[in-house]
């Protein structure tokens, strides 16, 4: 098993002191353990605040690359709706001669 | 005008018949691994972006309940929710990011969809008897009505055949193109909503639940009613959060996985050339079927020959 991020012992332990604190009768108990769980919450805030900078640039990416996609399916099929549209042009074309046709006879 | 007409209709019905020698479509499995992307892409994006509008409501709500309990903290060192920050890292901005990778990729599956399902045939059938219509107005074109509705049936196959191979085509590039940013969204998405993982939003949402959890469980114990009161409707929430966290976040996290996994099979399944055996007698069968009614080598050759009769 891979090793667990400083981030992820943080919230472990962030975790397991609210855990803890909902067991604990004794008021200052409760208190040292509350101080502790604000105190260790800002280095974790920290660390949080520095990833979701580049967690959404990431996403930003990501959207773009497959917004591109996304261009290019609508593009591949209007390419692909052309098809009836390049018979209905022959018939056009078709008719087009046989008038004419019709009229140098 | 009359040669380049002909011209013309050769190179169409060479260009179509050159299809049915060359050209595989989709086959049956290829096409059911698009249908299973699809239908995971549409459920993940729209629960993701459903799930973000909450969770940023839900957070802003936990906020402002620790708030309500510590007040204005003062000491940097100490970890506090601000009056003017209750949404913090879950801003409208943030949120829409997110939103919108999991929008562009369910619109993704669903374009991808859209180019496999869609079989054109009826535009084919309108336009093949257009053809017709207009070959039978071309001087010595005697055609009869049972020929003219072979020619227009050959068409319509032959211009259904050439779809099928530019859909292949189209296909197998751009899921080819998109397969890192695909995999990257859900990756993203994977993380974002693992209950197991501290990673970006995902883990804001748990530091605030737990940071509330703390709080309102030492005030639960307080001798004020008000404080009780307080506490509790507090403690409420952040139970709810977690239950949240815990059972639909991974929920979500194992679909974004799934997705990524199926986008993988998706990509594998066209990039192998196990489908052309298959293909190939399809193509056969279809090729056969047209030799038999006679419609390339006899009624083709007639129109053809009606054209140059012009020239």
């Amino acid at each position: 098993m891979a090793d667990k991020s400083l981030g992820a012992l943080l919230s472990d332990l962030l975790q397991l002191l609210a855990d803890l604190i909902d067991e604990t009768d004794d008021a200052m108990d409760r208190e040292k353990l509350l101080a502790l769980q604000r105190r260790a919450a800002k280095p974790l805030q920290t660390l949080i605040d520095e990833i979701v900078k580049k967690r959404i640039e990431e996403y930003k990416a990501a959207t773009a690359s497959l917004t591109e996609a996304n261009a290019a399916l609508k593009a591949a099929k209007t390419d692909i709706d052309q098809v009836a549209v390049a018979i209905t042009k022959a018939a056009k074309a078709i008719s087009a001669v046989a008038k004419l046709a019709g009229t140098l006879a | 005008m009359s040669g380049s007409t002909t011209s013309a209709v050769r190179l169409t019905l060479g260009g179509l018949i050159l299809v049915t020698a060359t050209g595989c479509g989709l086959t049956v499995e290829q096409k059911a691994a698009v249908s299973r992307f699809s239908r995971s892409t549409a459920a993940v994006g729209e629960t993701t972006s459903n799930e973000m509008i909450r969770m940023r409501g839900m957070v802003i709500q936990m906020n402002a309940a620790s708030y309500v309990i510590m007040g204005k903290v003062t000491d940097p060192s100490l970890d506090a929710p601000k009056l003017t920050d209750l949404d913090h890292n879950f801003t409208v901005s943030n949120v829409d990011t997110v939103v919108q990778a999991a929008t562009a990729l369910q619109a993704y599956g669903e374009l991808l969809q859209a180019l496999v399902d869609d079989t054109q045939q009826k535009e084919l059938k309108s336009a093949a008897e257009s053809f017709v219509a207009s070959v039978k107005t071309v001087p010595g074109a005697k055609l009869s009505a049972d020929q003219g509705d072979l020619i227009a049936v050959a068409i319509e196959q032959l211009g259904g055949l050439y779809i099928e191979w530019k859909k292949k085509k189209a296909v197998k590039t751009i899921v080819t193109q998109a397969k890192d940013a695909v995999t990257g969204v859900c990756q993203l998405l994977a993380t974002e909503f693992d209950p197991q993982q501290a990673d970006a939003l995902g883990s804001q949402f748990q530091k605030v639940t737990v940071r509330l959890q703390a709080e309102a469980s030492h005030l639960a114990r307080s001798t004020s009613i008000t404080d009780r009161s307080v506490a509790l409707t507090a403690y409420q929430l952040s139970v709810e959060a977690r239950k949240r966290r815990e059972e639909i976040f991974s929920k979500i996290s194992r679909a974004a996985g799934g997705i990524r996994d199926t986008n993988h099979s998706l990509v594998s399944a066209l990039a192998t050339d196990t489908w052309a055996f298959e293909d190939a007698k399809a193509t056969a069968t279809m090729i056969k079927a047209i030799a038999d009614t006679k419609l390339v080598s006899q009624y083709t050759k007639e129109l053809v020959d009606s054209v140059r009769i012009l020239k």
